[in-house]
C-alpha cells in the first residue's frame, strides 16, 4: 500500500538511476572542466574517445580528442634532458641497464604501442567520426591517407650505441614474451584478439614477393631523417570504398614503414598482413627484424550511422615529415 | 485529500529540481565542450610556439639545426620584426613570434589592410611571445621570401619590390586540403633569429607540379639593372 509521502519502489529506482546519471555526466564534465590537469593521461584520452565515438554522429566532430603524445626518452644516463630531440619539451626518462638493455628498449616500444592501441580500442572504436568529412577525408582518389594520433614519441640519447639498435627486434618480442599483468598471451595475440600468434616470417615475404603478392615499397624512402626518434602512431582510415582498401591494406596505408636508427636496419618496407581478411585483426610486417604493426579492418563499433567500415592500424615509424606525411593526413593529438 | 496532494507536489517538486539540475548541466556541458573545441587548437598553437622558441633558446650562437613539428591546418606562424606595423598590440613595442589562425580574406603581404586585418586576428585569437631582438626571420615558399623580404606576389603572381622589413609568415594555408602537411620541418637558427621552412625535394616537386608553389630556395638576382625573383628550377612564371 502506498501511505503518504512514501516513494514507490519504481520511483526509487528512477531517483537512484537519475542521481547515478548524473554522477556520470558529472564526473565527465568535472574532466572536461580540468582538461588535463591532474588526470592521468591516457585515461582522459581513453574517456574522450569512448566519448566521440559513442556519440552521435551530428556531436562526433564537435567533441575533442584529449590525447597528448607521450615523450619519452631512452638513455644509459638516465637524465631528463638526455634527448635533444625533446629540447623545450618535457619527456619521460627510461634509463638502460648494460646486461637489460635490447630488452628494455623492446618492453618500452611494446608498452607505448600496446597502450595506444589499448586506449583507442584496438582500433574498433570510430575515433574520427563524423569529423572524418570535415577533415577532407571523405575522398576516393586518396584512399591512403588516414588520420593520426601520435600516442608517444620515443627517442634515443647519444649515449645509446647504434650496435644495441641493430640489435632490437620488436617482431621477435610481440612474438614471444608474455604480456602483463597475468602473463599467458603473448603480446601478438594480445593485439589481435588472440587472431594472429606470429608475424609473417623473412622467408615467407620473400618467397611472396617472387610471386608478386606483395610489394616491396621501400623504394625512394631514406628513412628516419630527423634523428633518433619514433612515433608510436594510431592511424584510421575510413575511406569510402574501404572494403577495397582492407584487401590492398599494404598497398595503401602501411606504404612508408621504415625505421632507421643510428646504424640503419635494413631500409626495406616490407608490408604483409598475416591475416588479408577483412573484418579481422592482422599482425604486420613492417620492417623485417625491426617494425612490427598490428591492425584491424572492419565495421567499427558505433552508435551512429550503421555500416560504417575501415581499417586502423598500430605502429612505430620514423618521426620525420617524410614518413609521417606519407601516412598521416592530419594529426589529431595535441603536440 | 491533503496528503494526496502533499504527495503530488513532493513528486513534482522532485521532478522539477531534477530537470533544472539536469537542464543545468546540459547547458553547461555544451558550454564547455564548445569552449575546449574552440580552444584545443589554440593551446597547440601555444606548445607549437614555445616548444620552438625552447629549441630556438637551447641553440648556442652560430648553431642550428632541423626539427619536426606538428602543424596546425589553418595557422601561421608570424614573425614581426621590432619595425614592422601594424602588429599585434600584444606583442607592444617589441619583436614578436606568433602562431594565428589564418585571416578571413587571402594575405597579402604588401598590402598593410591585409597584414592588418591579420594582425587583429592574432590579436584576438592568435598566441604571441615578444622576443628581444630587432628581427625575426622567417621564410617559407609557400610566401616566398627572401632575407626576410618578400619577393613574390601571390595575388598576382608576380615578383614584386622589397618594401617589407622583417615581417615573415610560415604558412601551409594556400595549399588545397590534399596537401596540407600534417608535419613540417622547420630549420632554425639564432642571431639573428631564423625559421625557414625545409621542404623535401619530392613534396616541393608535387606542389611545382600542380602549379601551388615553386620548388626550390628563392633567389634575389639582378639581371640588366632589374631585380627578380629566381628559384632554383627556373625563373617564376
Amino acid at each position: 500500500m502506498n501511505t503518504r509521502g512514501e516513494m514507490t519502489s519504481s520511483e526509487i529506482i528512477t531517483f537512484v538511476i537519475a542521481i547515478g546519471g548524473f554522477i556520470v555526466v558529472l564526473v565527465f564534465l568535472a574532466i572536461l572542466y580540468d582538461t588535463g590537469k591532474g588526470q592521468d593521461s591516457a585515461e582522459l584520452c581513453r574517456l574522450s574517445i569512448l566519448t566521440r565515438a559513442t556519440s552521435y554522429d551530428a556531436l562526433q566532430a564537435t567533441i575533442p580528442l584529449k590525447c597528448a603524445t607521450n615523450k619519452i626518452c631512452i638513455s644509459f644516463s638516465g637524465k631528463k634532458d638526455a634527448c635533444s630531440q625533446f629540447v623545450g619539451e618535457e619527456a619521460f626518462p627510461v634509463q638502460l641497464e648494460k646486461v637489460t638493455a635490447k630488452d628494455t628498449i623492446e618492453r618500452t616500444l611494446t608498452e607505448a604501442m600496446y597502450s595506444c592501441w589499448s586506449v583507442t580500442g584496438k582500433g574498433r572504436l570510430d575515433l574520427f567520426g563524423s569529423a572524418w568529412k570535415d577533415l577532407g577525408l571523405d575522398r576516393e582518389n586518396n584512399p591512403e591517407l588516414a588520420t593520426c594520433l601520435i600516442c608517444s614519441r620515443v627517442a634515443f640519447a647519444p649515449d645509446v650505441p647504434a650496435g644495441l639498435l641493430k640489435q632490437v627486434n620488436l617482431e621477435y618480442y610481440l612474438e614471444n614474451t608474455l604480456a602483463p599483468p597475468d602473463y599467458k598471451l603473448p603480446y601478438t595475440e594480445l593485439f589481435t584478439d588472440r587472431e594472429t600468434r606470429t608475424f609473417p616470417k623473412e622467408k615467407d615475404i620473400e618467397e611472396l614477393l617472387k610471386e608478386g603478392q606483395i610489394k616491396d615499397s621501400s623504394e625512394g624512402f631514406e628513412g628516419n631523417s630527423a634523428g633518433n626518434q619514433l612515433a608510436i602512431v594510431f592511424a584510421q582510415n575510413k575511406p569510402e570504398n574501404w572494403e577495397d582498401v582492407a584487401k590492398n591494406w599494404g598497398l595503401y596505408i602501411m606504404l612508408p614503414s621504415v625505421i632507421k636508427t643510428p646504424g640503419g636496419f635494413k631500409a626495406k618496407a616490407f608490408v604483409l598482413a598475416a591475416e588479408a581478411a577483412v573484418g579481422a585483426y592482422g599482425a604486420i610486417n613492417t620492417v623485417i627484424g625491426a617494425g612490427a604493426a598490428a591492425r584491424f579492418c572492419g565495421q567499427f563499433t558505433t552508435t551512429g550511422e550503421s555500416g560504417k567500415g575501415g581499417c586502423s592500424l598500430i605502429q612505430a615509424i620514423g618521426y620525420n615529415v617524410k614518413d609521417i606525411n606519407a601516412i598521416c593526413h592530419t594529426i589529431q593529438s595535441e603536440p | 485529500m491533503i496528503n494526496k496532494r502533499g504527495g503530488d507536489l513532493l513528486k513534482n517538486t522532485l521532478s522539477i529540481i531534477i530537470a533544472v539540475i539536469g537542464l543545468g548541466i546540459f547547458i553547461f556541458g555544451v558550454v564547455r565542450l564548445y569552449e575546449v573545441n574552440k580552444n584545443q587548437d589554440r593551446e597547440n598553437a601555444k606548445r607549437i610556439l614555445d616548444s620552438i622558441l625552447a629549441k630556438s633558446d637551447a641553440l648556442q650562437e652560430g648553431q642550428e639545426a632541423t626539427f619536426p613539428v606538428q602543424w596546425l591546418r589553418k595557422w601561421r606562424l608570424i614573425g614581426y620584426g621590432l619595425g614592422d606595423n601594424p602588429k599585434p598590440s600584444k606583442c607592444f613595442f617589441k619583436s614578436c613570434l606568433c602562431m594565428c589562425p589564418v585571416s578571413t580574406t587571402k594575405l597579402n603581404l604588401v598590402n598593410s589592410d591585409s597584414r592588418k586585418e591579420q594582425a587583429d586576428r592574432c590579436q584576438k585569437e592568435g598566441v604571441c611571445r615578444s622576443l628581444e631582438v630587432e628581427e625575426i626571420k622567417l621564410s617559407s615558399r609557400i610566401q616566398p621570401t627572401y632575407n626576410g623580404k618578400l619577393c613574390f606576389d601571390w595575388n598576382s603572381k608576380k615578383v614584386i619590390g622589397f618594401d617589407v622589413s622583417s615581417f615573415g609568415v610560415i604558412d601551409t594555408s594556400e595549399l588545397e586540403d590534399e596537401k596540407q602537411p600534417a608535419l613540417i620541418e622547420l630549420f632554425i637558427s639564432n642571431n639573428p633569429l631564423t625559421i625557414r621552412h625545409v621542404f623535401s625535394r619530392a613534396w616541393d616537386e608535387g606542389l611545382f607540379a600542380a602549379g601551388v608553389a615553386f620548388a626550390g630556395g628563392p633567389k634575389v638576382v639582378s639581371e640588366n639593372g632589374e631585380e627578380k625573383c629566381y628559384f632554383n628550377y627556373g625563373e617564376l612564371r
